[in-house]
């Protein structure tokens, strides 16, 4: 595989989660919580002789984004009208920007840096569009194909939304991802968007195998579900040019479910959008001292952090590049560390443990790190140095903390502590080499043989026994046990 | 300039309501109840409502406007509202079947401003289906009959809120003008008609045809009647993104039989070319005239480009009244669609062919053409440089010059189906009028007096926000009618 | 040309009246050709609105929104607040 060239292209939907309201009515832009079709007005439902009226704050937000980016920002913000009928859009068109016609998105020709298994890629961005999401279509019986209509939320409807197309230069699923990642990591230190609310970061990716067509997959709503939907869909098109095949250009979705790409139903007439400029929005200028105001307020990002960090702290640069792709974690590691000291160790224990639960259980960071706070963590690094608790043990406390939200504390209560008193583990240690006579004797023959009852009194204690000194022992009793 | 249908009692002028009301709140009740006899009378022949609130309703609304001691610049008033205003509790057709029974959940901001100021609204206009026509027989209901002629049509798209006040239906009514269809219906009922400069008066609440294009403005039976109501609803709109910050009021001011200014007037010679109806040209110079033997200075000048202002006009409110007629797919509000079992292009489209009349299709076929790849750069955008062009030559006239005058429209009203059948021939009817609204100028359209017993407009326009001058220069053509 | 326009946005005219509106179209398309044709020199801008104040813009604020309930629209299609629609798929 690493032979053929594979060409990314991301379309990234970021929700300006930070406003208070939609992006041309005064409709709260948390709308997550409210009974559908509750969070309307004239205005985002489309009706009859309604009016937007721009809110000025989602200007702001995007000039961040675009400097934050390293684009070139536009001098005026023009929005143009993109039409095609379905059921989740008011008015039958949505107000977006365009790049013909002698129109102009907000900002074009940037960049954002991320780094795989220690190789950098540098991937363009296109353009940065500011325009109005839509509604939302679900079914009311399980299967989709078996509904007999559809079911339509237009609480959505209207809510600020950031485009954010890069150019194909992303060469992995795994890269897409990070990329994804960084991103919403650049827009939560921005304080742009809250990437963990659901539906808040969306992309559509396309995907392009050497040279062949482009197939678009939409419909893809986080970074871990990017990486699988470019999986799969790369190993169909290799499959096909396997068989002998051509891939078609098409556009595809992702279900997120089955955890496949299905094509989708070819809207006739794709890309006939009739674009031309909202005459109900005459284009705002956006000002060269806005700009210069916002650029001199920008926060600390992602890769200036992940300097600071790795220096500050001493974690190295691969710890600090993966703890800047999630603000969340990267925060969190900062007040834990400060807290509790270590950093090191607490580095370690979010980038290779926490991380890797929260993955496997398809949870969010900030649950993962509300059930593994800092005072936890502080908690963790006092039992660890003082021994109470083994690095083995360890583990199994992060795991159990952000799996079932298990204080440290309650597991010393229960009694999972390292075993260190030695008359006790004698004890067991003699148990083992009773019931296992024969491993003794291959033991003595072979010294690799010993983690077999290493092994065993590990299990018969819990895994709680401090296996270096369990080692000692059974090493000394072998001993006694040949010279005998 | 009355036509028959009219008492001396329902054409009452606002001012003259204003005052017989204070000094008798009774007045007002004579006033509506001699309203509704005109309406009860003539109202079968005209067809000038869609939708008429029933009497009682208003009388108890005048009712509570005395109690309340507010009434306001509008003194009880009775306006017409043409049915592409949003009135909450109201349907707001506009024209068309595909919104026959939708209720606005609110009010237009001009509604509301009315109401505020002691107008009493009295029911809603028959219309071209949404403003597409110049005729008001694009109604998807009936057509409106023109109080001068029953057999002639009382133009459009606002033809029903210019004969209601044409034939004393109502006090005044309120209308909107993408291309004329406030100042055509009014040159030929006989009445006043202005459509404000683009940003004077708030759209928010017009059901949108050609959103570039489309201002709401007052239609009169006086210039002093349309200077007060449109003191009343002009202003800034926070809720509308091209609403003027612009100091408004006072235009009543400028409704003085003398001229206030030694008006520079010009007439482009265009707008009296070839086309022009020999009545309507007889009228035009005998006005010329008078406002010469008042001192004013009339001269001429060309503006060839003129001459692709039609095409410019049609295009862009093609392709804009396309775009914005897409919503209309019965899913919230309208025609219903079926949900179960069907496609949606099916459902939208059946709902769409259902709802909406020849000449609306028209349009947005028309307009989705414009619109397309490929054609987007010969038509729509070469209409917006024309529009440019166009804009800069008006720009330039009206620094030598103060107001321009021009016939209304080029013809006398016509029959009932005469035009309809041909294109060509009806969005000529608008030859004189659309320039306006592709420079977002302010025009309003008086009566020049009468050829054949047909009233015969004059167009007074002039360089944005000179809606001041161009009141006082209409009472000026208004006052030496009767010389 | 009537059919893609027609499939495009969604509305169809009688069977009967086709021919009446191709007969339209191509005049009315005539005319605008008029416009099509004309030269018009390098560097001039469309003009997409006569709006030449400054547009009004919203400061970032909520106010109540109204709901459909409160809309009083198409209250017998709802189903559990959702509103029915043909299906998308
Ligand atoms: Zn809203």
């Amino acid at each position: 595989m690493s032979s053929i060239t594979i060409a990314i292209g991301l379309e990234v939907h970021a929700q300006i989660t930070s406003l208070r309201s939609k992006l041309f009515c005064g409709c709260p832009s948390d709308y997550r919580d409210r009974p559908p079709n509750a969070n309307v007005c004239p205005v985002c439902l489309g009706l009859p002789g309604s009016l937007p009226v721009f809110n000025r704050r989602a200007l702001e937000k995007a000039v961040a984004v675009a400097l934050a980016l390293n684009c070139e920002i536009s001098d005026k913000l023009s929005f143009v009208r993109k039409h095609y009928f379905y059921p989740d859009m008011p008015k039958n068109y949505q107000v977006s920007q365009y790049d013909r016609y002698g129109l102009t998105p907000l900002a074009v020709g940037g960049s954002l840096t991320v780094e795989v298994d220690g190789s950098r890629r540098t991937v363009r961005i296109r353009r940065i569009n500011i325009e109005e999401d839509t509604g939302r279509i679900v079914y009311p019986e399980r299967s989709i194909l078996g509904s007999r209509y559809a079911l339509v939320d237009y609480n959505r409807a209207g809510i600020a939304l950031l485009e954010i197309v890069t150019e194909p230069d992303l060469r992995s699923p795994r890269e897409a991802r990070v990329f994804l990642e960084k991103l919403g990591s650049v827009l939560e230190h921005l304080e742009v968007t809250d990437t963990s609310l659901e539906g808040a970061l969306r992309a559509d990716a396309n995907v392009s195998i050497a040279g062949g067509a482009r197939v678009e997959i939409k419909n893809i709503g986080s970074p871990k579900e990017l990486e699988k939907a470019l999986s799969y869909e790369i190993s169909r098109q290799l499959s096909i040019i396997k068989s002998g095949g051509t891939v078609e250009r098409e556009t595809r979705h992702w279900v997120k479910e089955k955890g496949i790409t299905v094509a989708s139903r070819a809207k006739e007439l794709e890309g006939e959008y009739r674009y031309f400029p909202d005459p109900d929005l005459p284009p705002i200028p956006v000002g060269r001292d806005l700009i210069e105001r916002i650029a001199r307020s920008l926060p600390e990002l992602p890769d200036s952090r992940a300097r600071r960090i790795a220096k500050e702290y001493e974690i190295g640069d691969y710890m600090a590049s993966v703890l800047v792709l999630h603000k969340r974690l990267c925060d969190h590691f900062e007040a834990s560390s400060r807290a509790c000291g270590s950093p090191k160790l607490i580095a370690s224990l979010l980038v290779n443990e926490l991380l890797r639960w929260v993955d496997e259980a398809g949870m969010d960071i900030a649950t993962g790190v509300s059930r593994l706070s800092t005072d936890r963590l502080c908690k963790l690094v006092r039992y660890l140095d003082s021994g109470l608790i083994s690095v083995k043990l360890l583990k199994e406390y992060v795991r159990l903390a952000v799996l079932e939200d298990t204080d440290p504390e309650e597991l010393v209560f229960r009694g999972m502590t390292a075993i260190r008193e030695a008359e006790e583990l004698e004890r067991v240690v003699e148990e083992v080499f009773r019931e296992n006579p024969k491993a003794v004797e291959d033991a003595l023959k072979d010294p690799r043989a010993v983690n077999f009852l290493v092994g065993q009194v590990m299990k018969k204690t819990g895994k709680r026994a401090d296996p270096k000194l369990v080692n000692e022992i059974i090493r000394r009793r072998l001993f006694e046990h040949g010279s005998r | 300039m009355l036509p028959p249908q009219c008492t001396r009692l329902a054409s009452t002028p606002i001012r003259v309501l204003r005052e017989r009301v204070a000094e008798d709140p009774d007045f007002l009740f004579e006033y509506i109840e001699e309203v509704y006899r005109v309406i009860e009378r003539h109202e079968p022949q005209i067809r000038a409502y869609i939708t008429l609130r029933p009497k009682e309703e208003v009388l108890g609304e005048a009712e509570a406007l005395l109690k309340s001691g507010k009434l306001g610049p509008l003194g009880g008033a009775l306006v017409a509202l043409k049915d592409n205003i949003s009135t909450r509790g109201i349907r707001t057709t506009c024209g068309s079947r595909m919104l026959e029974s939708y209720v606005p959940p609110y009010d237009a901001t001009v509604v509301s401003k009315i109401k505020e100021s002691g107008g009493i609204i009295v029911g809603k206009t028959n219309m071209d289906e949404f403003a597409m026509g110049s005729t008001t027989e694009n109604s998807a209901f009936y057509p409106t009959r023109n109080p001068w002629d029953y057999e002639r049509v009382p133009g459009g798209s606002s033809g029903g809120s210019a004969a209601a006040v044409a034939a004393c239906e109502a006090t005044v009514a309120l209308g909107s003008d993408t291309g004329g269809s406030i100042r055509l219906p009014a040159s030929y009922t006989g009445t006043v008609g202005l459509k404000p400069t683009y940003g004077l008066v708030s759209r928010y609440g017009l059901v949108a045809y050609g959103s570039s294009l489309d201002q709401i403005g007052p239609i009169a039976r006086c210039v002093e009647d349309a200077a007060i109501v449109l003191d009343v609803i002009s202003g800034h709109d926070p809720r509308d993104s091209t609403s003027l910050r612009v100091e408004v009021g006072g235009f009543e001011k400028y409704v003085v039989d003398e001229p206030l200014k030694s008006y520079r007037v010009v007439v482009i010679e265009e707008m009296i070319g070839e086309g022009l109806d020999k009545e309507v040209a007889g009228v035009f110079s005998k006005v010329l005239k008078k406002l010469e033997s008042r001192g004013l200075r009339v001269e001429y000048r060309s503006m060839p480009l003129l001459r692709y202002s039609l095409s410019a006009y049609y295009i862009i409110a093609m392709a804009e009244a396309s775009s914005n007629l897409a919503r209309y797919d019965g899913l919230r509000y309208g025609i219903q669609p079926e949900v179960e079992a069907v496609h949606w292009t099916d459902a939208y489209g059946r709902v769409r062919t259902a709802g909406f009349g020849y000449e609306v299709k028209r349009r947005i076929l028309l307009g989705a053409y414009i619109l397309s790849e490929g054609l987007y750069e010969g038509y729509y955008l070469k209409a917006a440089k024309v529009r440019r062009l166009l804009y800069e030559e008006f720009v330039r006239l009206f620094r030598e010059y103060d107001l321009a005058v021009s016939p209304t429209s080029p013809t006398l009203p016509p029959r009932i189906g005469e035009v309809i059948t041909d294109p060509i021939r009806l969005f000529s009817l608008d030859v004189n009028t659309t320039p306006i609204n592709l420079a977002g100028l302010p025009a309003l359209s008086v009566p020049g007096g009468l050829a054949n017993g047909l009233p015969v407009g004059v167009q007074v326009f002039g360089p944005p926000l000179s809606e001041g001058p161009i009141l006082n220069l209409a009472r000026i053509i208004e006052v030496s009618r009767s010389e | 040309m009537v059919k893609r326009l027609s499939a495009l946005t969604l509305v169809e005219v009688d069977p009967q009246k086709e021919e009446v509106l191709s007969r339209d179209l191509k005049r009315i398309v005539e005319m605008f050709n008029e416009i099509a044709r004309l030269e018009i020199a390098e560097g001039v801008e469309p003009l997409y609105t006569t709006f030449f104040g400054e547009v009004n813009l919203r400061d970032d604020e909520e106010s109540e929104p109204v709901g459909v309930g409160g809309l009083n629209l198409c209250g017998e299609r709802l189903e559990d607040g959702y509103l029915k629609s043909p299906k998308t798929l």
